[in-house]
């Protein structure tokens, strides 16, 4: 192998290593950096400060968001985009109380159930894009607002049947009387399983490839259009793990509780710093999006500052991020409808 | 330098005062000791160069000689390390890729971003008028109201020389301004450039043709990996004198020895009768150890060969004959299934269609043998490096780390990147190329001819479409001519001159 | 391919041909949408009666103003998602300022335009058009509740009459879109500014090359955008006779609908935006005829999809690249190898 330098002494050597390998992933450890930063500044802030259980269960409260955030990345890195998150959570509350009806019993074919309605409103999405060759934000903008007719009609503005209280109960437990609620270990065991997926196996290179330059994939014969595809269904999917963890916290089916995160997962995932372009980013990243943003939300409503200040700061802090991701990278990051 | 990140058709700008003082006459340009850098790689070493008013300047060199660097630097598209040019009056540069708006008609493009205006909105009657007008001075007739994206790559090649030609430059640089354009065509050019330089605009081009060059040029500058190094009258040099100028050594050296015939083997891959795409009745064959090579001009059919063999397109009549078995359909239905069979593609455009950008070497190196490198379809870093290393080191790929991004290389070692990704892939029988040394340094194109004629003598049939004559004539064993999607005559590689080539190309002979 | 072909007298049009030839969708879109109420003025009387046309106007108004704004902005290939926040931020700085109808209004344009301008200054600066504008999105918002915290408020009395003026049934607000939208179609199809607009659409690295004025053609665009989404919003209280926070936001959505249904390509560099004018009626259309059969409202938002989507396939299939088909093999995403731009190669 031959290096551009003559071989430097081997410590020498891996400290290069560690400081070029440093600053590819730059926007990764400026969103942590800010993740961290604003932990710092709650518990500061806040009364309670360090408790490692306050902070656990914040985390573990937003765990849907994390959830849906991880397969918009997914997509993101796939060059695409996925507006269909929102609605198809709320159609997984929709479905998935309808299927339980309030009872333990059925907890698991109410899982089931929405399980299924994610991966087919994925799947759709898919190929839309990987086959019809629509451009994603007009696709997953379409069938985003069909679902949503869908089920206002379906259940006429007035979800039927009920969360079983086996699974309320879950949103609040802890592991095995520790301070790690239950469903932040759903979201980081999600997060390992794509992790896995992504950065161990052959698959996830070839995935990385599709989304950072879908010809040239082509050409080298990786078949560009089921991993597209398949980042979709994964979307979709977990998205429809969190609408059943979100409507398992709330306590009770939404037509429209989870409008708000299908923005909001971009959000996290720009912030964490995966591009437009795809195949740039890791899914590291969406966890410190969230995690920006849930402490940020957080802090501010500790502060009783009125909600919309919040949006204000919100707002501010997303372009914020990006202008810093920007000259870190001094690239570009694509345009809306690519 | 990156092709992608140079502009094209330039907005008039008089650099005159920003880097060294007006030219004065009889000079339009002068240059002086203009030096630029792009990280490691010297890619203009201290060239001072003059030009007269209304004197043709051709800059010679092999891809990846500097000069196209030197021209950015010229046209103020570029700021030189360090030198200074300076120019008296305007620069229009046409570069070779197009950047037309193709869904804005020909007017419209022509006139894009100084329409004539009346009361505040576009005049568009004095837009098609003046349109008619810039097309005329190069003596073209089209239609201005077509859209670009309907007109043949010449045509639109036209059209680009057209709008540059409108803004009155005093100097015209023109990157291979020909290379789509039929004979009929060129003389159009070569009219239109005499009537420029009567009026006292001066021209630089760039052209692989020597023929064009001699005649259309009045000096020749000539550029070897970044230096000038030759300058004078078209007069001093004979075609012998030019190219060994270019290349800096004999013929011979750069390319390898061609290897013996082998007629009795049983060709890699046979093309019968294959039609589609618009090429039609295409029939030749590649046995092992054989370079074929396609020639011809732009747009006449040579790429969609090339696309044909490696599965990017499918034939729509004929048939291609794999290693004596007939494929289904035809052909290839994607270049999943080709690669499957063996044929492996290096695309032209590394930046856009061979290469993923943000991607690492290894990853870029790996992508298309990943399952075949870990079965398990676990990543084994060990193994990976363990094949890795005996390409890196066959190819002579020069790096920081195998992690780096490989955007970041230069142009020879991405060009290398793409043809290791191929020798890690297992059982290869026929390597597809288009315009593999474009932008490629002459070092690392000996290194990837001599990667080419290993392949060969192994075995594997190489079929090599390319723009560059003098790479086809050094390498391939046979070079079949397409002229209006057929194959109008082939020749032999060791026998064959440019004349020859370009006579069929033009549908001559 | 053409070989050379003479120049032809072509008809002395005034008109740009691009921009002639951005009008075909429209033709279709507006052939549907005639059909429709053809059909539905003879089937349903309802439908005929004066009160429901008027209505009908007054609720096309506002989102008239949005989808052109947003039709020049989708035409840089760029996107404007905060257009809804800012209907409703227009909407409280109507009923929250207890000043004159003349001092209101220019409040509201200027808060439009300046509002636009921050989105144009991010995207120039490189901020991807969707995050931008989706952190604008956020901050008009929270801005609007702070203005009012609650819908309510009181618009000046010789602000609301004006706006809801009726000429017969025509109301004026109607009227003043729709010269709005003419005279931003006539701006984007036919200066300087609008065709640059095209070129940066159909690709931004060639216009920088060109030398174009592309960072003053995304500002004015965006801010454009800005603004027309505040006229939009006092549109919207000629309906409403109040502020409302929240009102605007499904006008986002409904506008980049509109405008992909009238045939501007998402990718950029494609369109018209008189275009909208047709769109907006057949999603009016559709809401109104909905409504007046008794059916349940929410089949609307299934409605907008399926014709989304029908009106992109039929683009599809008549062959005209309204940016369905980015690439023309092995992936969808336009820049990266695009064959089908007449082959530079």
């Amino acid at each position: 192998m031959s290096a551009v330098t003559a071989s430097p002494e081997p410590k020498q050597e891996r400290r290069g290593a560690l400081r070029r390998r440093l600053l590819r992933s730059r926007e990764l450890l400026v969103s942590y950096a800010l993740a961290l930063a604003l932990l710092i500044a709650f518990a500061i802030a806040t009364p309670g400060g360090w408790e490692p259980q306050r902070i656990l269960t914040i985390l573990g409260q937003n765990a849907q968001l994390g959830i849906a955030a991880i397969g918009q990345t997914v997509v993101l890195l796939s060059g695409g985009l996925d507006l269909s998150i929102g609605p198809v959570m709320n159609l997984a509350s929709v479905v998935s109380s309808a299927q339980m009806r309030g009872q333990d019993g059925n907890i698991a074919q109410g899982i089931a159930v929405a399980l299924a309605g994610g991966g087919l409103v994925g799947l759709v999405n898919g190929l839309l894009v990987a086959r019809a060759k629509i451009p994603p934000l007009l696709a997953t903008l379409a069938v985003g607002t069909i679902v949503q007719g869908g089920y206002y009609v379906y259940t006429e503005g007035q979800p039927k049947g009920g969360v079983a209280p086996g699974l309320q109960s879950a949103a609040d437990a802890k592991v095995l009387g520790s301070i790690v609620p239950w469903w932040l270990v759903l979201w980081l065991a999600v997060w390992a399983v794509v992790a896995f997926l992504l950065y161990r196996t052959t698959w996830g290179r070839r995935f990385y490839a599709a989304g950072a330059s879908p010809r040239a994939s082509w050409l080298s014969g990786v078949a560009v259009s089921r991993y597209v595809v398949g980042a979709y269904v994964l979307s979709g999917i977990c998205a429809a793990i969190a609408g059943v963890a979100l409507t398992a916290y709330t306590g009770s089916p939404s037509v429209s509780g989870a409008d708000s995160y299908t923005l909001q997962t971009v959000a996290a995932a720009v912030i964490g710093g995966v591009a437009f372009s795809g195949g740039i980013g890791r899914l590291a990243g969406a966890f410190a999006g969230v995690a920006v943003l849930v402490f940020l939300t957080t802090i501010l409503e500790t502060l009783n500052v009125d909600s919309a200040v919040q949006y204000v700061v919100q707002g501010a802090v997303l372009i914020g991020m990006m202008l810093v991701n920007r000259r870190l990278s001094g690239r570009g990051s694509g345009s809306a409808g690519r | 330098m990156p092709r992608s990140e140079r502009s094209s058709i330039a907005e008039p700008i008089d650099v005159s005062g920003v880097y060294g003082g007006p030219a004065g006459p009889p000079y339009t340009l002068v240059c002086d000791e203009l030096d630029k850098r792009f990280g490691a790689t010297h890619a203009v070493r201290g060239v001072s160069l003059t030009l007269s008013r209304g004197r043709t300047l051709a800059l010679m060199g092999e891809n990846g000689a500097g000069k196209s660097t030197l021209m950015a630097m010229i046209a103020g598209e570029l700021k030189p390390g360090s030198g200074s040019v300076a120019v008296d009056g305007r620069v229009a540069v046409v570069h070779q890729e197009l950047s037309l708006f193709p869904q804005l008609t020909v007017a419209e493009n022509l006139g894009l971003g100084r329409e004539p205006r009346l009361a505040g909105l576009v005049n568009n009657r004095r837009l098609r008028a003046d349109g008619r007008a810039a097309l005329d001075r190069i003596g073209v007739a089209l239609d201005v109201d077509t859209p670009v994206e309907r007109l043949s790559p010449a045509e639109q090649q036209l059209v680009e020389i057209a709008r540059a030609v409108a803004l009155n430059p005093s100097l015209l640089i023109l990157d291979e301004p020909t290379s789509s354009l039929e004979p009929s065509q060129v003389d159009l050019l070569y009219a239109a450039t005499e009537r420029l330089k009567q009026d006292g605009t001066s021209v630089i081009f760039v052209s692989h043709r020597l023929e064009e060059v001699f005649r259309f040029a009045d000096e020749i500058a000539v550029m070897r990996s970044g230096a000038l190094v030759g300058a004078g009258p078209a007069s001093d040099y004979t075609r012998e004198s030019l190219v060994a100028a270019m290349v800096g050594r004999e013929l011979e050296q750069l390319y390898p020895e061609r290897s013996a015939d082998r007629p009795q083997a049983e060709p890699v891959l046979r093309f019968e009768g294959v039609g589609g795409h618009g090429v039609r009745d295409v029939s030749f064959a590649i046995r092992p150890g054989q370079i074929v090579g396609i020639a011809g001009l732009e747009g006449h059919g040579q790429h969609v060969v090339a696309e044909l063999a490696a599965g990017v397109r499918k034939p729509r009549a004929g048939r291609l004959v794999l290693d004596g078995s007939t494929r289904g359909d035809g052909g290839f239905k994607s270049p999943r299934e080709a690669i499957a069979a063996g044929v492996a593609f290096v695309p032209p455009d590394r930046r856009t269609s061979g290469l993923m950008l943000p991607l690492s070497i290894a990853e870029n190196l790996t992508v298309a043998a990943a399952h075949r490198l870990h079965p398990t379809r676990l990543l084994n870093g060990g193994a990976e490096r363990r094949a890795i290393q005996p390409v890196v080191e066959r190819l002579r790929l020069r790096f920081a780390e195998l992690e780096q991004r490989v955007g970041e290389l230069s142009g020879g070692n991405q060009q290398k990147v793409l043809f290791g990704r191929w020798l890690l892939v297992r059982d290869l029988r026929l390597l597809v190329l288009d315009d593999p040394t474009r932008g490629v340094d002459v070092g690392a194109r000996a290194e990837i001819y001599g990667v080419l004629r290993e392949l060969a003598d192994r075995g594997v049939g190489v079929l090599l479409v390319s723009t560059d004559m003098l790479e086809l004539i050094g390498l391939a064993d046979e070079i079949h001519v397409m002229y209006e999607g057929a194959v109008r005559g082939s020749v032999p590689g060791h026998s064959a001159t440019e004349e020859e080539i370009m006579t069929l190309a033009a549908g001559e002979a | 391919m053409s070989a050379l072909t003479h120049a032809t007298a072509r008809r002395a049009t005034p008109l740009g041909t691009t921009t002639l030839a951005g009008l075909k969708p429209a033709l279709f879109i507006t052939l549907i949408s005639a059909l429709a109420v053809a059909i539905a003025a003879v089937v349903s009387e309802p439908f005929r009666s004066p009160t429901n046309v008027e209505s009908l106007l007054f609720q096309m108004a506002p989102l008239l103003l949005v989808a052109a704004g947003q039709a020049v902005v989708i035409t840089t290939a760029g996107i404007d998602l905060s257009v809804g926040s800012m209907m409703s931020l227009a909407t409280v700085l109507a009923a929250a300022s207890s000043s004159s109808a003349g001092a209101v209004v220019a409040l509201v344009l200027v808060v439009g335009l300046a509002g636009g301008l921050l989105n144009g200054l991010g995207v120039v600066s490189g901020v991807n058009p969707l995050v931008m504008t989706l952190g604008t999105m956020a901050i008009f918002r929270g801005i609007a509740l702070l203005v009012l915290g609650q819908p309510g408020g009181i618009v000046p009395a010789d602000l609301l009459t004006p706006l809801t003026t009726v000429f017969g049934h025509v109301p004026l607000t109607f009227l003043l879109a729709l010269a709005g939208v003419a005279l931003l179609w006539l701006a984007s199809a036919e200066t300087r500014w609008g065709r640059t607009l095209f070129a940066v659409g159909g690709d931004e690295g060639h216009a920088r090359r060109a030398r174009l004025p592309v960072r003053r053609t995304l500002l004015i665009a965006y801010s454009v955008s800005g603004l027309f989404a505040a006229l939009g919003g006092l549109a919207l209280v000629a309906r409403i006779y109040s502020g409302d926070p929240n009102v605007g936001d499904p006008f986002a959505l409904d506008a980049i609908t509109a405008a992909l249904i009238g045939g501007v390509a998402v990718t950029g560099g494609r369109g018209s935006v008189l275009a909208v004018i047709p769109a907006v009626l057949l999603l009016a259309l559709t809401d109104n005829l909905l409504n007046l059969a008794g059916v349940f409202s929410y089949w609307q938002y299934i409605a907008k999809g399926v014709i989304l989507i029908a009106t992109l396939a039929a683009y599809h299939a008549a062959g005209r690249p309204s940016g369905l088909l980015t690439m023309a093999r092995g992936g969808w995403r336009k820049g990266a190898g695009d064959a089908s731009t007449g082959g530079a190669r």
